[in-house]
This record gives structure tokens, C-alpha cells and sequence, in this order.
């Protein structure tokens, strides 16, 4: 079967289009990855740079010894909930229309770790020290409790990544035609054996009710970095959960135009349909007041606590030097996406799209305006001065994002970015599943098999035997 | 053991700034370049910190020399990810710079900003470097580095009453500071020992601890100025 | 590459790229090693033999004494030097700093010969041999030219020995022109010298007096001894409730020693004199005057007739008539309440000292202002009392000779073939005023001067009239120079010849301006010299060897050392005073000495000098008050609050009478009083007042990091000038902190970075004194010299130029 099919992927019928990125490369991708390789090795050079003659060639000063580095390490993780979170959670809530969207997400995730990771590492003093983190560890530390946190949901989400592939990379062993030893490993010798099936539905399923928490704890930690200091303004007990909610926000901004892209350069109008973008703009609308909701009432009890330390910090966020950035804050986080994803769109990719950016930008905004202008402040009077990022810091920025997108590029052109066989299982089972699951919300008789359908798995195995 | 603190009285302090460039040089800590410090990259253990209040002609001004605290609740210990940074048995907060992996979290959690980092590999131009201290170590860059109450000088004081066979007694160890100010408002010894100065001091009642709301618990106390209470108008 | 790469095209692009990298070294390996490059960063400090020795700090006239650590040959440490009466073991920032001068990366390293021209100076380092043979031939032909007396020397530090061999070498060389740039204090000595006759220090007990009011002086910021203020201030506030002393300091600016006061009382700039009329209002009309002091010491507070029958006014007629309260608070804009509480407080609370005038020589202070402070200590007789006002008696005469600062000739009572280049006998004062120099040299009056030699001092950077005094160097044909730095004035020498810096020569000093005891510190250099630099002293002993004669004779000494230790024997042969020691034996000492008793531990002058060496000086901790044949020298015997000197005085200047808008035989021109304010020209709205911080007191030390790191506190500034402006001028003028900006006056103009600062005046505007150098090291060459934009009184009665009060404008 495999010899009789290799490199002929039109034997997947309709399919067939979602492995064209991978058998074909236009060269545009190339121009693409070439630039995007210049910033890569632009920052490489920052970096270098920064090694050689230490963190004085950043902006960073005393009392502002965090800058655009923790920003964007805050920002990268944030953005990583895009993927698993919202993949999980709309997994485990059978939300029909994840299908096409859930691997899109989960690369994100894997993806944007590293760089997370890598925004700590750039910002030591001493990398060439890492390993103390490993020698000498202190529990105490909110920023070990990071360490152990972001290794652990690197892995959560890279199985969580992995699992769902395996089905896809045996179809690319047998028809991709390229690369054919490479995806045999990978493949683990999946052949869809209704056991397999068993085997891998259950490993998903246990993956996506782990990798919530993980995700969660994962960004509360990050915020705790700043909440277990006594600073003005980084001590507060919202932190948590108002990190939460902006990662996930930032992370379905990142989903959206991540699949816009796809959607344009790949031609998967088919998968990623309006519809998809019209259920995240609203998800996307939802965040962005429940993150207004949290930074309102942050900034409230602020204001009402009135402690002159945090004050100090709160003012020059509203009404000092920080003013613009905040209130472009709010104008990119708020404004702008309510905006827009409030009125009825006539052109609903678009309009995300457009709030998705602004929202990116928000948010990196929020970061920075939640890391230095405490920093800026502190209790102890101390002279003016200000941050702004170097060359070094905004080449490795630049570079980081640039990195990531390539890397990104670069999976779509060995793996299917629209997950194949979810593509299939819901064209070909999930429509009596669902109708099946409405019968049993209805009133009358309870159908038989509604626990089983409640739980998910036990249908799916029945609909695995028919795909082969 | 002892409890290792520092008392300093603000009435007696005229903000002269010895004890700034004592530190400095006693711990072989750079000057940067004038560039350097424009942008906010002075290495200071020890500063002087002014505040101003009012305004003209009523304004007031109040100076204080500021060290590490060496709290005993410290929160820069509390986050180092790498334990580089400890408390001693004797209460000196210490800093292993070998350790440090240059966070720069602990500088963060200081709510007193009294941690320093090296932005650059230290720099003693020309003939400057003759002038280093071999008791301590010059700090590499990329590290954290903090007052350490002179922590060499304790080493010394240690070997010098082993080598006399005698327990240390007061004004053996005192951090270069304290040994030269020229109004003598600082203070330094053994707070456990209830004969010392220094816990004598504590119990006066201009005696606080900076920031003592942050619950950070301080070893260095500070006394209140006080005011000018004597004296009597010649009746008219 | 092809506009269309392919995948082939693309690998090999990147696989170059990845390559290059590699080649270039930055592969994983690059990074490891690029790693081990970064550990083997660190500095590895030599350790070696540690070691403890005297010295003496020369950063200011107050001579601290220190105590330096040594390891193997290099300096350290400096700490201060417990047994010294002036500092006891503490320092000023300034005193820690002088390693930061001996290791100088920008010192001058070998003599230095200038072989371009005077206006391009190009200079080429040579040998000593070369450098001493020049000198010796210029002098030498000068003297064989009969043109001895036209070789002026300017001398800018602070050692008394050192400058009594100056002396002598001049004497002996046959010039009379050794002449000193002064201490800063010069308007308080002014007061001393026409109120109290007396040419020696001015001196305070700050530790035993219980109020001090301060007229702008800058008690904690380089006013006179400064570590020695600083003990005082401590044990002020060291004693038990109730005993405290108040200190109050009246300043139009928050400075430091204002927030540091017990009550910083605000006034407008320039008005001291009125505010200390006020006072002195409130003291007469409430009877608060010590009437015993008045009646048996004291002269010209009635008013009085002349031999010829003439009636004058009397201090008490001018204070009752122009000085009254709301006339005063008008001036002085200090509310009437305040003046009538700080009078019934300093009348309240003795012993009460006024002291006066701050030390920096630019800031608009006065001797009438000085003399209207320093009658405030008469009308409550704090002269002569433990904690007022004193007379240092000078070092024990008959080996001895007048302390530097003390150069004073009694008018023609010159030895030398020719007077004095500056002629003492036209100034109102008994010393010589360099800033007088460039009118000298100008207009080659007496006579053209042929050579100077300049030692310790930049007159160039630190005279308010010191783009005159460059000018004025160039009609000079021959010009040395003793800097250690390239300065400002050494740029306009022939010669440099690098003296050693405090650590590398045998150091000395006397006492610091305003402290009340004779004191001579000695100590031997602690580190061999770091450069090819020479002891000034020691280069004129050799020139006076080489000269041989009388010269020769004169100074038969071939070391520093050899010449200390014959005045050590002279200071033995006065049979007096105590070697330096604890706070204790001086008590101690004290305490005998008033008994009758002197109890030295020296027998000869060779255990003095063991001692002096051990402990650093020699002193005598007794003062004796109430010598009033000492302390009150004028021509009543008492004090004057009516100046006979300058009734004397003005008959023959009346030109000075008409300056100060008087007619000649006007009272007032010899009694306190407050000169008229000048208005600010149009165009120019701010009085700019320039200031002196402590890390740059006197205007120097801006070569050295460690206190240009600390030089504006309290408003986060260092390394760069700042203009200090009221946060509501600011507003007015839509300037906002931190912005650079223009400051013009009409005689120059400097941008400096603006501060607002709350403590200064409305109005008025500050720039620190001290930065602005033009030449030397890396580090000095920044900001704005004040001293370029204030316009300087052409001729001053004080003895030092003294900057007008000037008014800029302010623009971005």
C-alpha cells in the first residue's frame, strides 16, 4: 500500500490541498525565509554583541533593570496560550469548529516557548552561568518556579502538539512522496488500527485536561514573578489571573493572523472558512473586556489605596511619562478591538485581523508598561532617568519574532498545518455525533449511548473504523 | 553569636558623602565613565539619598546615607533563583558573585534599590587599578554585587583576636563607612549584645528602620533628626 | 542570486551564511570560547605586605590628617588619622579621593616643554636634567640682569613650611613678589582685620558654642575646615535634650548646610548685612547687648567726637536710624517675626556666634556684610569667650614666620631692593591681592614682570577674572609651571615641572582657616612617585644650589625633609605645645597647661621630631582667651565698630567713596552697612548665584571620578554642570527639568543641564562652581565655569577678586 501510493497525495481526494505547502514550495517562501534569516542573524550578532561587552549595551539602568527583554518574555508566553489552551479547551468542549484551527494553535504554543525561554536567557548577566538554575536551585524563587513551569508546559504542549500529528505524518508517509524515512520515524508505525486509535484518542484526551492547568499555572507563575515582590504596583493578587486573561488575548490575536496568513498564502479558504474567524473575533471580543475588566479594577484599587508608592507608579502610567504607552494601551487593547468586533462585519477576516494586530501591540504595551514603570518609581527617591531600548534590544526583538515566524514557515512545510484526519473525522462522523449529542440536550427520553457521547471518546473510536 | 548592624543618626549626618567614597574605594567598586553614569549605570553600595519637600521658602530637605539594610526578612534572598545570594548566621546579607547568574531579579525585589549590577566589565583606567583593595574581589560583569558590610574586614577582625586569643570586641569590625565619618553619626556593632552602642541606640526613641512598613526588618536603624528643644527667648 | 531562488539556491545561500559565521568564529566552540574570554575578563588584585603611614591631605587649607594603607608599593587606602586634632579620624569625600589623584590616569608624567607658541602650545616632554637647566638659566640670567625682584610667584597650596621656603628662596633670590591666592575666607579676615586690628586667622570654637547663625557661610559644604565644622555639628547634636545647638543658617538657597540647620532662614541674596543690622536693631532697642563688653572693649557704638571736635555717627545712631525692623524685613525680605526671634534666641543662648560670608570667593558677600556679621558677636560679647569668635596666635615666632595666608607687609617695611609687584600700601588690606595680577602685568606697572612661576594654582580657571589673567600671562616671556594636570593656566606656561602629588612628597601643614589653635603636621610620602615627577620644593633647593652664593647659603638644605626638620627644631626651641594625641591626654594636657603645668612628652628636637613623625604634628590644644592686647589690635585698642583703618583708608580713595555712592567723610563708608542691590538689566531677569558644593569645594576636583560621581545629590547630578531654577520659574518659563539649556549673561554664555530644585530662590539661578575646565584631564573638562559669566569688581577692598552679583538670561 505504501510503495503503490507514495507521492501521490490527490489519492487523499478533497484533502489533498492541505499537503500542497508541503510537496510544493513556491519561491516566494524562500524570499520570505531569506529576510526573516537576515533579522535571525541580525540579532544573532546583538546578541553577540551583548556577550562581549555585557548588558550595558541595553538601555536597562539602575533602577529600570527589566526592559523590552522580560517584556517580551512575558509577551512570548502569553502569546504560547494561543495554541494548547484554547485548543484543549475547545477540544474538550467539542467545539465542532475547532477542527481546522486546533494545529494552527498548537505549533504557536511549541513555537513561541523557545523564545519565551529565550528572552530569559538573553537577559542574563551570566548565560554562560545557566546551569546554576540547575545546580543550585532555590524553591523559593517565583523565577524557579518559571523554570519548572515553562519546561513542563514545553513539554505538555509538545506532546499535546505531537499526539495529534501521528495520524497525519502516516499519511504523509504514505503520500507525500518526499522525506519518507524522516515521517516513518515519526509516524511510530501508526497504521490506524482501531487499538491505535483507542490508544491515541485517550492520550489526546488526557492531554488536553493536563495541559489546561499546566497552561494556567504557567502564566500565573509568570506574573507571580512580579507579584511576590513587595514593588508598588507588581504586588498585587490579581496579577494571576489578569495575566491569564491577557495571554490567552494575546495568544487568539496571534491564532487569528496566524490563520489569515495560511488561509491567503496556502489557499485554505475552504478550512479556514469566516466562520472560524467570526467564532475567535468574538472570543477575542470577550477578552478584551474581561482584560479591561482586570486592568480596570487593578488600576481602581490602585487609585483608592492610595499608598504614595504605588501612586507614583500609577500616575506616571496615567499621566506621566508612560501616559502615551498606556493609553495607546488601551486605545490598541480596547478601543480598537471592541471597536471593531463589536459592529456586525460585513468582512469578518479582515476586521479580526485588523483587532488581532492592534491587540498584539496592545499587549506588548501592557507588558511593558507593567515591568518599567514600577521599576522607573521606586520606593527610595532616586534620579530621573529613562528607559529606552538599544539597538541591541530591539535587533533581538526583531529577530526573536522574525525567528519564529520562520521557524513557523518552516513546520508548514514539513507537516500539515490544518490537522488532516480532524478534517475527516468531522466531515464524516461528527455530524451524526453532533445531532446525536442535540437529541440528548432536548427533552424526552434520554438516547441510549448519551453518557458515552458525553464522554467523547467512545464515538470517535466507532467512527475510526470506517476512515482505515 | 552576633547579630551584625548599623545604627545612623540623621541629626548628626551632613550628607558630606564620606562614607560613599569610602565604600567605593575600600570595595573596589568602578567609577563609570561620566556617559555611563548619565545613564543612570553608577555603581553605588552606599548613596546618599536626598529628599526634597515643600516648596520655597518652606521646603525641607532630608538626606540619608543608604547601604543594604541587611534585613533579616530580606526579599532579594527570597528570589534568587540560584541561592547566589544568602543570609549569613551573623546577619550580613551576603552575595556570591561566582553564583550570580545576573537576573538582576534580586535587584528588582529590593525595595531599598541598594543592589547593584555590573552593566560592564569593571574598568580601572590607567594607574586607578594600582589602587585596588586585595582583600576583595573585583566583581565581573554581568553579576550582582551589594555591601557586604565590609565582610572582609570581619574576616580580619576574626583572625587578628584568634592570633591575640580574645573574643571580638567592639570596634574591632567596622565597615569602612562608619569608621570614617567625620560627625560621627554612624554607628556599628553587635545588636545582640545588649552593652553595645549600637543596641543602646536602638532603643532610643528616634530610633526606625526605613520602609519598616515592608515588614523587610532592617539591621540598619536609622535615628531621627530631632529638633532644637533648648534654649530660652530672652524675655522682652 | 537569482531573483527567483529555489530551494538549492536557498540552502546554499543560508548553508554560506552559516558558514561564514562558523569561519568567523562564532560557531558553538566561538561561543565557548568567547565564554572563556568573558572569566578571563576578571581583575586579579596583587596582594603584598600591608602596611600603615601618615600623610596630609592638601584637597583644601584644612589639612586633614591621614592615614594611608599600603600594600607592597602600591596606596590602597586612605583613612584619617585618629590623632589629628583637625579631623580625628574622619574625612571629607575630598580627603578619600586623593588616591584618585596619585593614580591619575591624566597626570602629567615627565617635565614638559612647550615648543609651539603661547596661543598653539604644543608640548614635548623632556628630561629633568633638561627642565632644571632651563629653569636655572632663565633665573639665573634674570638675577645677573638685576631683574631679580620682576620673578613673581604665585603659590595656590596651603603648606605653611613649604611656603616659608619659598620665602626664603625669594628673599634670598631678591624677588618680593611670593604671593598667595588666598583661602576664600578673605572677607571675614577683612572684618577682623579693620574691626579687631588683627592679621592672623580668624578663628571660631564652633564645638563649644551654643547658637550659630550663619550668614551664607557654608559650614557643612568646604567652609573653612570642613571635617572639623562637620565634628562640631555632630557633637552639637550629640548632646542631651535640651543642651542642643541651634544652628541656623540664613542663605537665599537651600543649600546642604541649610537642610542640615536647625532653621534655614531665607532671605533675599545680597542682603546679609541688612538682615545683620536687623539684628542687631532688635538686640539695642530690646537691651539685649552685653553693656559690659560694649563699655570696656569696644569702639564707635555712641556716637563720638574726633580730636578735631568733629562729631561721628556711632553703630548704635546708623542701626537705630536705618536699620530699624520693618525697614529691615523690607530689604531682606525675611519676615519682621523671624528677625525678632532669631535676635531674642542669639541674645538668649550664649555663647552666641555670628559667622559670615560663605568662603567661596564669588557669591555676592562683602567685607561691610562680614563686618556687620561679625559685630553682632560684639554687641553680645562673644569675642574672647570659650565658643565665639577668636584670634589663632600664630606658630611660635623667633623661628617662625607669618602663615602663609598671612602675607601681610606692613607698608613699607619691605627688605627687597624694589617693592612688591602689587603694592600692598594702596590696598586697604595688609595683603596682596593676586587678582590684581593681570592689571599688573598689563600695564607692566611698577615694572614688567619677566617670569612667573606658578605653583598649586589656577588662576586662569578659578579668578573671576581669569580670561583677563590669560591674556595678561602672554606679556609675560617667561612662564612655569608646577601643575600636576595639564590645567587651565599651565596650557599658557614654557615649562611644566610635574610636582609630586600629597602621597609621594613629604607633606605638611598648619592650621585650617577658622580653627583656634597653632598646628604644624609633618608626615613623610607614603609611595615612592608614580611618574618622573618632582617635590616644587625640592626643585628650588637644587636651583639654589646650582645658583650657588648667598642662594646656597640661604637654603643649605638638599632634601625636603632636611629643611622640615630644621623648622621642627625651631617649633622644639619655642618650648611649647604637645605632639599630636587622643582626645584624652589633649583634655589631659588642657587641663595642666591652665594649672601651670607643661608636661611635653619631648625632650629634644630630635624626640619631637620622632614623635611628629609617629603621630603626624605637633599642636597647641590651649587657647588663651581675653589676650585683649592679642586680639584687639586697632588703633582705640578695642574693637571698632567704627573702622579707624578705613576712615584712614578712604581719605586717600576717593574713588572707592564714590563707587559705593558715598560722599567722601560720610560715617556710614566706616561703619557696617548694607550696599545698595543692584537692579537686573534689561533683558537678563535672573540673578545667577554660583554655588559650591562640597565633592568640588574651592572649585576643584573635577578631574577626579569619585566626587564627580557625587557632586549634586540633591538633585541627582554629577559629572556635568546643572542649573538649579524654582520648579515655578520653570513652569513660567515653560523649561522643564532636565532639559538642556542656554544660561547668557552679558559676558558669555554655557548650556548646562537644567534641575528644579525647590530650595532655590524664585528668580535666582545656580550653576556649581568647578566645572568648565579647559584643559587636562579627561574627566575635568565638562560643564560650564560659573566664573565666565559673573562680571568681576574690577578692585575689591577684601583682597579677593569678588565677583558682582550678575544677572542672565535662561533659554533653551
Amino acid at each position: 500500500m505504501e510503495n503503490k501510493n507514495r507521492g501521490r497525495p490527490e489519492l487523499l481526494g478533497a484533502d489533498a490541498t492541505l499537503l500542497q505547502p508541503i510537496v510544493a514550495t513556491r519561491s516566494s517562501f524562500f524570499h520570505l525565509a531569506l529576510v526573516l534569516l537576515g533579522f535571525t542573524s541580525f540579532a544573532f550578532f546583538a546578541w553577540l554583541h551583548q556577550l562581549r561587552w555585557g548588558l550595558g549595551t541595553t538601555g536597562l539602568n539602575v533602577p529600570v533593570y527589566w526592559g523590552s527583554y522580560i517584556t517580551n518574555f512575558v509577551f512570548f508566553i502569553g502569546i504560547s496560550h494561543a495554541g494548547t489552551l484554547i485548543s484543549a479547551i475547545l477540544r474538550l468542549c467539542h467545539a465542532e469548529w475547532r477542527r481546522s484551527i486546533t494545529r494552527a494553535a498548537e505549533v504557536i504554543t511549541v513555537l513561541v516557548l523557545f523564545f519565551g525561554v529565550g528572552s530569559i536567557i538573553v537577559d542574563l548577566g551570566r548565560p554562560d552561568r545557566m546551569l546554576n538554575v540547575l545546580k543550585h536551585p532555590n524553591f523559593r524563587s517565583p523565577l524557579l518556579w518559571d523554570v519548572c513551569s515553562v519546561s513542563t508546559y514545553l513539554l505538555a504542549s509538545s506532546i499535546y502538539l505531537y499526539l495529534p500529528l501521528i495520524p497525519d505524518i502516516a499519511l504523509l508517509r504514505d503520500y507525500a512522496g518526499k522525506y519518507t524515512g524522516f515521517y516513518r520515524l515519526l509516524a511510530l508505525g501508526w497504521q490506524g488500527t482501531p487499538r491505535q486509535w483507542r490508544v491515541l484518542n485517550r492520550a489526546i484526551s488526557v492531554m488536553a485536561v493536563l495541559v489546561i492547568p499546566i497552561a494556567i499555572s504557567v502564566h500565573t507563575v509568570v506574573s507571580w514573578v512580579f507579584g511576590m515582590t513587595v514593588q508598588p504596583m507588581w504586588h498585587s493578587t490579581i496579577f494571576g489571573p489578569y495575566f491569564v486573561v491577557g495571554a490567552i488575548f494575546s495568544g487568539i490575536a496571534s491564532l487569528i493572523i496566524a490563520m489569515a496568513l495560511i488561509r491567503r498564502i496556502y489557499f485554505l479558504q475552504d478550512y479556514l472558512k469566516e466562520i472560524h474567524f467570526r467564532h475567535l473575533g468574538t472570543l477575542l471580543l470577550v477578552f478584551a473586556l474581561l482584560w479591561f475588566y482586570f486592568t480596570f479594577a487593578e488600576h481602581l484599587t490602585t487609585y483608592y489605596g492610595h499608598d504614595p508608592a504605588h501612586l507614583a507608579v500609577f500616575y506616571s502610567k496615567l499621566a506621566g511619562r508612560y501616559a502615551p504607552l498606556f493609553w495607546g494601551m488601551v486605545l490598541t487593547c480596547l478601543v480598537i478591538p471592541v471597536g471593531i468586533l463589536a459592529r456586525r462585519r460585513t468582512r469578518p477576516i479582515r476586521s479580526a485581523v485588523v483587532a488581532s494586530v492592534s491587540v498584539l501591540v496592545g499587549m506588548w504595551l501592557e507588558r511593558f508598561t507593567i515591568v518599567i514603570p514600577t521599576l522607573a518609581a521606586p520606593r527610595v527617591p532616586w534620579a530621573r532617568v529613562s528607559y529606552s531600548p538599544t539597538w541591541v534590544e530591539l535587533g533581538i526583538t526583531l529577530g526573536f519574532s522574525a525567528t519564529f515566524i520562520f521557524l513557523y514557515m518552516v513546520f508548514t512545510k514539513f507537516f500539515p498545518i490544518v490537522s488532516i484526519w480532524e478534517v475527516q473525522e468531522g466531515r464524516e462522523a461528527a455530524l451524526t455525533e453532533v445531532a446525536e449529542r442535540v437529541k440528548s440536550y432536548l427533552p424526552g427520553p434520554d438516547v441510549a449511548g448519551g453518557a458515552e457521547v458525553a464522554d467523547g471518546s467512545v464515538p470517535e473510536l466507532s467512527r475510526r473504523e470506517g476512515v482505515g | 553569636m552576633a547579630r551584625w548592624g548599623m545604627v545612623i543618626d540623621l541629626a548628626k549626618c551632613t550628607a558630606c558623602q564620606a562614607c560613599v567614597v569610602a565604600c567605593q574605594a575600600e570595595n573596589n567598586v568602578p567609577c563609570v565613565e561620566p556617559e555611563e553614569a548619565e545613564r543612570g549605570r553608577i555603581l553605588s553600595w552606599l548613596a546618599v539619598v536626598a529628599e526634597v519637600q515643600g516648596s520655597y521658602p518652606r521646603v525641607s530637605m532630608t538626606t540619608r546615607p543608604l547601604p543594604c539594610m541587611h534585613c533579616d526578612s530580606p526579599p532579594c534572598i527570597r528570589v534568587c533563583p540560584v541561592q547566589a545570594t544568602g543570609i549569613t548566621p551573623e546577619g550580613i546579607v551576603r552575595q556570591t558573585f561566582a553564583r550570580c547568574i545576573g537576573c538582576r531579579y534580586c535587584t528588582n525585589a529590593c525595595p531599598y534599590t541598594r543592589r547593584m549590577f555590573n552593566w560592564y566589565r569593571p574598568e580601572f583606567r590607567g594607574e586607578l587599578q594600582l589602587a585596588l583593595n586585595p582583600d576583595v574581589t573585583v566583581r565581573p560583569k554581568g553579576v550582582v554585587e551589594k555591601c557586604t558590610l565590609c565582610h572582609h574586614r570581619l574576616m580580619q577582625a576574626k583572625e587578628s583576636v584568634r592570633a591575640e586569643g580574645r573574643p571580638l570586641a567592639e570596634g574591632d569590625y567596622v565597615p569602612a563607612c562608619v569608621e570614617i565619618c567625620p560627625a560621627g553619626a554612624m554607628y556599628f556593632g553587635d545588636l545582640e549584645d545588649p552593652e553595645s552602642r549600637v543596641a543602646q541606640l536602638v532603643r532610643s526613641p528616634r530610633a526606625f528602620r526605613y520602609l519598616e512598613e515592608l515588614g523587610t526588618e532592617p539591621k540598619v536603624i536609622f535615628l531621627s533628626q530631632g529638633e532644637w528643644a533648648g534654649g530660652k527667648q530672652e524675655p522682652r | 542570486m537569482s531573483p527567483k531562488p529555489n530551494r538549492r539556491e536557498f540552502l546554499g545561500i543560508v548553508g554560506g551564511g552559516a558558514l561564514g559565521v562558523a569561519t568567523s568564529g562564532v560557531t558553538l566552540k566561538g561561543l565557548s570560547t568567547l565564554n572563556a574570554a568573558i572569566a578571563s575578563e576578571e581583575v586579579h588584585v596583587p596582594r603584598g605586605p600591608e602596611a600603615w603611614s601618615l600623610s596630609v591631605c592638601s584637597l583644601c587649607p584644612a589639612g586633614c590628617g591621614l592615614r594611608v594603607r599600603t600594600i607592597g608599593k602600591r596606596a590602597v587606602k586612605i583613612q584619617g588619622n585618629p590623632l589629628h586634632p583637625v579631623n580625628r579620624g574622619g574625612l571629607c569625600p575630598r580627603g578619600l579621593a586623593g588616591l584618585q589623584v596619585l593614580y591619575h590616569p591624566d597626570r602629567l608624567r615627565a617635565p614638559q616643554q612647550n615648543v609651539g607658541s603661547r596661543e598653539a602650545p604644543r608640548w614635548k616632554e623632556i628630561s629633568w636634567e633638561e627642565a632644571m637647566e632651563t629653569l636655572t638659566r632663565h633665573l639665573r640670567e634674570l638675577r645677573e640682569r638685576n631683574q631679580a625682584h620682576s620673578v613673581v610667584w604665585v603659590d595656590g597650596r596651603y603648606g605653611h613650611l613649604r611656603h616659608r621656603l619659598f620665602r626664603k628662596f625669594f628673599d634670598a633670590y631678591g624677588s618680593p613678589n611670593c604671593l598667595h591666592t588666598g583661602t576664600g575666607l578673605e572677607a571675614a579676615r577683612a572684618a577682623l582685620y579693620l574691626q579687631q586690628g588683627a592679621t592672623e586667622g580668624v578663628a571660631y570654637e564652633l564645638e563649644h558654642t551654643r547658637y550659630l547663625l550663619s550668614f551664607s557661610a557654608n559650614v557643612l559644604e568646604g567652609w573653612g575646615s570642613p571635617v572639623s565644622n562637620m565634628r562640631a555639628f555632630g557633637s552639637w547634636r550629640d548632646a542631651e535634650a535640651g543642651r542642643r545647638t541651634k544652628f541656623v543658617q540664613i542663605e537665599p538657597r537651600m543649600s546642604l548646610t541649610a537642610a542640615r540647620a536647625d532653621e534655614w532662614v531665607a532671605l533675599r541674596p545680597g542682603t546679609e548685612a541688612a538682615l545683620a543690622l536687623g539684628i542687631a536693631y532688635v538686640l539695642i532697642t530690646e537691651g539685649l547687648c552685653d553693656t559690659r563688653f560694649l563699655a570696656e572693649h569696644t569702639f564707635g557704638f555712641e556716637d563720638w567726637r574726633d580730636a578735631s571736635g568733629r562729631s561721628h555717627m556711632g553703630f548704635r545712631s546708623l542701626v537705630l536710624s536705618e536699620y530699624r525692623l520693618n525697614q529691615v524685613a523690607a530689604i531682606t525680605q525675611v519676615p519682621l517675626e523671624t528677625i525678632l526671634r532669631l535676635a531674642r534666641e542669639f541674645a538668649g543662648n550664649r555663647p552666641a556666634l555670628a559667622i559670615g560670608g560663605p568662603q567661596c570667593p564669588t557669591t555676592p558677600g562683602d567685607v561691610y556684610g562680614a563686618m556687620a556679621v561679625h559685630s553682632l558677636n560684639a554687641l553680645v560679647g562673644s569675642l574672647e569667650v570659650p565658643g565665639g569668635a577668636l584670634v589663632r596666635p600664630d606658630l611660635p615666632q623667633g623661628s617662625h614666620g607669618p602663615h602663609p595666608a598671612n602675607t601681610e607687609r606692613e607698608p613699607g617695611g619691605t627688605n627687597h631692593a624694589r617693592e612688591s609687584v602689587i603694592r600692598v600700601e594702596e590696598s586697604l588690606l595688609p595683603w596682596p591681592d593676586v587678582s590684581r595680577l593681570p592689571q599688573v602685568l598689563l600695564s607692566r606697572k611698577p615694572y614688567p614682570v619677566q617670569a612667573m612661576l606658578i605653583h598649586g594654582a589656577d588662576p586662569v580657571f578659578s579668578l573671576p577674572n581669569g580670561e583677563e589673567f590669560a591674556r595678561a600671562l602672554e606679556a609675560v616671556p617667561f612662564v612655569v609651571s608646577f601643575a600636576s594636570f595639564l590645567d587651565d593656566t599651565a596650557a599658557h606656561a614654557d615649562l611644566i615641572l610635574p610636582d609630586h602629588t600629597d602621597l609621594e612628597k613629604w607633606q605638611e601643614s598648619a592650621s585650617p582657616p577658622t580653627f583656634a589653635f597653632p598646628l604644624q603636621s609633618i608626615s613623610p610620602p607614603v609611595v615612592a612617585p608614580v611618574h618622573q615627577t618632582r617635590d616644587a620644593a625640592e626643585v628650588l633647593l637644587r636651583v639654589a644650589r646650582a645658583m650657588g652664593g648667598e642662594m646656597a647659603e640661604a637654603l643649605p638644605y638638599s632634601t625636603a625633609e632636611e629643611f622640615l626638620r630644621s623648622q621642627v627644631a625651631g617649633i622644639f626651641a619655642a618650648q611649647t605645645g604637645y605632639s599630636f594625641s587622643t582626645s584624652l591626654e589633649e583634655t589631659w594636657n588642657r587641663m595642666s597647661e591652665r594649672a601651670g603645668w607643661w608636661a611635653p612628652t619631648f625632650s629634644s628636637a630630635q624626640e619631637l621630631w620622632e614623635e611628629i613623625r609617629l603621630r603626624g604634628g605637633w599642636w597647641e590644644p590651649t587657647y588663651s582667651y581675653g589676650e585683649w592686647n592679642r586680639a584687639l589690635r586697632t588703633r582705640s585698642g578695642r574693637f571698632e565698630f567704627y573702622s579707624q583703618r578705613l576712615a584712614e583708608w578712604t581719605v586717600s580713595h576717593p574713588e572707592f567713596v564714590r563707587a559705593g555712592g558715598f560722599e567722601p567723610g560720610d560715617d556710614r563708608l566706616c561703619l557696617p552697612h548694607q550696599l545698595r542691590l543692584p537692579e537686573p538689566p534689561e533683558g537678563f531677569p535672573f540673578l545667577l548665584l554660583p554655588v559650591e558644593v562640597l565633592p568640588l569645594a574651592g572649585g576643584t576636583g573635577a578631574e577626579i571620578p569619585y566626587l564627580q560621581q557625587i557632586a549634586g545629590p540633591h538633585v541627582f547630578e554629577h559629572w556635568e554642570s546643572w542649573l538649579e531654577m524654582n520648579p515655578e520659574t520653570a513652569k513660567k518659563l515653560g523649561v522643564e527639568d532636565g532639559e538642556w539649556i542656554w544660561v547668557e549673561s552679558p559676558r558669555g554664555r554655557g548650556r548646562a543641564r537644567l534641575r528644579l530644585f525647590e530650595g532655590a530662590r524664585p528668580g535666582v539661578v545656580h550653576l556649581p562652581l568647578g566645572y568648565g575646565r579647559t584643559q587636562g584631564s579627561r574627566w575635568a573638562c565638562r560643564g560650564v565655569n560659573p566664573l565666565r559669566l559673573v562680571a568681576s569688581e574690577p578692585y575689591s577692598p577684601a583682597g579677593v577678586a569678588r565677583a558682582l552679583p550678575t544677572f542672565v538670561r535662561v533659554y533653551v
